[in-house]
């Protein structure tokens, strides 16, 4: 996969009427950190699962890595999303394994070898900072340790794009800017960042792109932008 | 690992062998009858040793026809005063022996009774025809029965084990949802979501089949043991074979039902079509 999205004309309804996102026309070209800013259910989490296909477009076109979404089969999904990292606000690591095995079972289900798996699943927890909890259970970490661990497991698999759904949400803000460092190193080294958020302080700071959702529509889109819709 | 789950499967398949146990007794009992089932031919006086011989062979020849005796008016009479008993002194009023020449016939099975009937009197050597027709009619009629209940038996429980194993393995894969939809963002496909499930239910049905399958040998074998010595003339099958064909029916069934069980329960939660939400 080459990190590219881009939509053509995407509109999403869901039942209830409900507009979610109204004619978006985007485009993100690989190796890029996007912000994604705008208030509460101006459609940004949701153009978020239209790029790694938990729901479809009511109307327009989606491409991920050239692959036209509508056109990918339902049996190739899976392949698809192995190549996108997702992290969500509320972590969605599973209770009943340690901080290693949350990690590691990514692995598993892409078919990595055991051998390899551990030395791989060490790394990234070293990148982040919670290589020396790796026994631990999720309800024994802290927020800030438990999105390390979210993290940890988007990027063990080297996708080209990773996707990040609040990552900051829960945090103080010293934690905060340890996570956006680690989301900075990634993208450094060639990965596609695309971060929705709420917090001004961090993208004010960073200077990256920031396209500004509002009701569902793009308002704006800048180049070293600042937190504003 | 659900134990409620192993021992319903192990109450259904039991039930199950045993009706399978039960069904191949009866058969059995009724084969027996079967055999014992005879139509006699009695046949018009004054016929030559020749032509007697020549409605034999014509009997013999006819394919439901499995086994012909000739019974000679003297053998008929002798017969008659041994079922007499005390009473044989009736016979000595007699002036003569009015008893026919007859044919008794075994037939294949008691279904072609009333058609050899209806063949054979018309043979002009041939002055009746008399069979148990009421019983044969009713064994006829039970058979059908049996094998029909037998039928709807089998497939009631086998639904019923079905719909367990559903259930169970459904309740296995609610309870690790959240870990499903995991697995399904982070790439995991299908068949490797459902495996474990799978097996899961496999492996439950197998310990249940495995159990009712001991169930179901040492407890023939006890049956047996206490009723052919105080009812000996109750007729059961005493060959291991079918007794072991029943068992391995009943093992393969349950691990039939396990199988496709845990693929239905799955289905809805893993098919193609999960992994983008209809919203």
């Amino acid at each position: 996969m080459f990190g590219l999205i881009k939509m053509f004309g995407v509109t999403k309804v869901f039942s209830g009427n409900i507009v979610a996102l109204r004619d978006i026309d985007l485009h993100i070209r690989k190796g890029e950190f996007v912000f994604l800013v705008g208030p509460t259910g101006s459609g940004k989490t949701t153009l978020m699962r239209l790029i790694y296909k938990d729901i479809v477009p009511t109307k327009g076109q989606v491409y991920v890595g050239g692959e036209n979404l509508q056109k990918l089969k339902n049996s190739h999904i899976p392949y698809f999303r192995r190549d996108i990292g997702v992290v969500f606000q509320d972590y969605k690591l599973i209770e009943d394994k340690t901080v290693f095995e949350n990690v590691a079972f990514v692995l598993e289900v892409i078919g990595v070898p055991k051998r390899e798996c551990e030395s791989r699943v060490m790394e990234v927890l070293d990148r982040v900072k919670v290589a020396h909890r790796r026994y631990l259970y999720p309800h024994q970490l802290s927020g800030g340790e438990q999105q390390r661990v979210a993290i940890a497991r988007a990027i063990v698999k080297q996708p080209s794009i990773l996707l990040s759904d609040e990552p900051t949400g829960n945090l103080d803000p010293k934690t905060a800017w340890d996570i956006m460092e680690i989301f900075r190193d990634i993208n450094i080294q060639g990965t596609t960042v695309l971060i929705a958020t709420h917090n001004k302080t961090i993208v004010d700071a960073m200077k990256k792109r920031v396209i500004a959702l509002k009701n569902g529509s793009i308002v704006s889109d800048l180049e070293e932008g600042m937190y504003g819709f | 690992m659900s134990f409620i789950a192993i021992f319903t499967v192990f109450v259904t398949l039991s039930t199950l062998g045993m009706f399978g146990l039960l069904l191949l007794n009866l058969n059995y009992s009724l084969k027996m009858v079967q055999g014992q089932v005879r139509v006699t031919i009695f046949l018009k006086n004054g016929l030559s040793k020749e032509a007697i011989q020549d409605v034999g062979k014509r009997l013999s020849a006819l394919n439901i026809v499995k086994d012909v005796k000739f019974i000679s008016k003297n053998t008929a009479y002798r017969r008659l005063q041994e079922e007499l008993g005390r009473e044989k002194y009736i016979l000595s009023t007699l002036e003569y022996n009015p008893l026919p020449d007859s044919f008794e016939v075994k037939l294949v099975s008691p279904m072609y009774a009333s058609t050899l009937s209806r063949r054979v009197l018309s043979w002009k050597e041939v002055s009746e025809v008399v069979y148990a027709r009421e019983i044969v009619d009713k064994l006829i009629a039970l058979i059908g029965i049996v094998k029909k209940i037998g039928i709807a038996v089998v497939f009631i429980l086998g639904l019923a084990a079905l719909l367990i194993i559903v259930n169970t393995i459904r309740l296995m894969v609610l309870s690790r949802q959240e870990e499903i939809e995991i697995m399904k963002l982070v790439g995991a496909t299908s068949w490797f979501i459902r495996m474990p499930f799978v097996i899961e239910g496999v492996f439950q049905s197998f310990i249940g089949a495995a159990l009712s399958s001991a169930l179901i040998f040492y407890g023939y074998v006890w049956l047996v043991k206490n009723i052919v010595w105080r009812f000996p003339f109750i007729p059961l099958v005493l060959d291991a074979k079918p007794i072991l064909y029943v068992i391995v029916v009943v093992v393969i069934f349950g691990v039939l039902v396990g199988l496709f069980g845990s693929l239905l329960a799955i289905q809805r939660f893993v098919g193609g079509r999960s992994f983008v939400k209809k919203e």
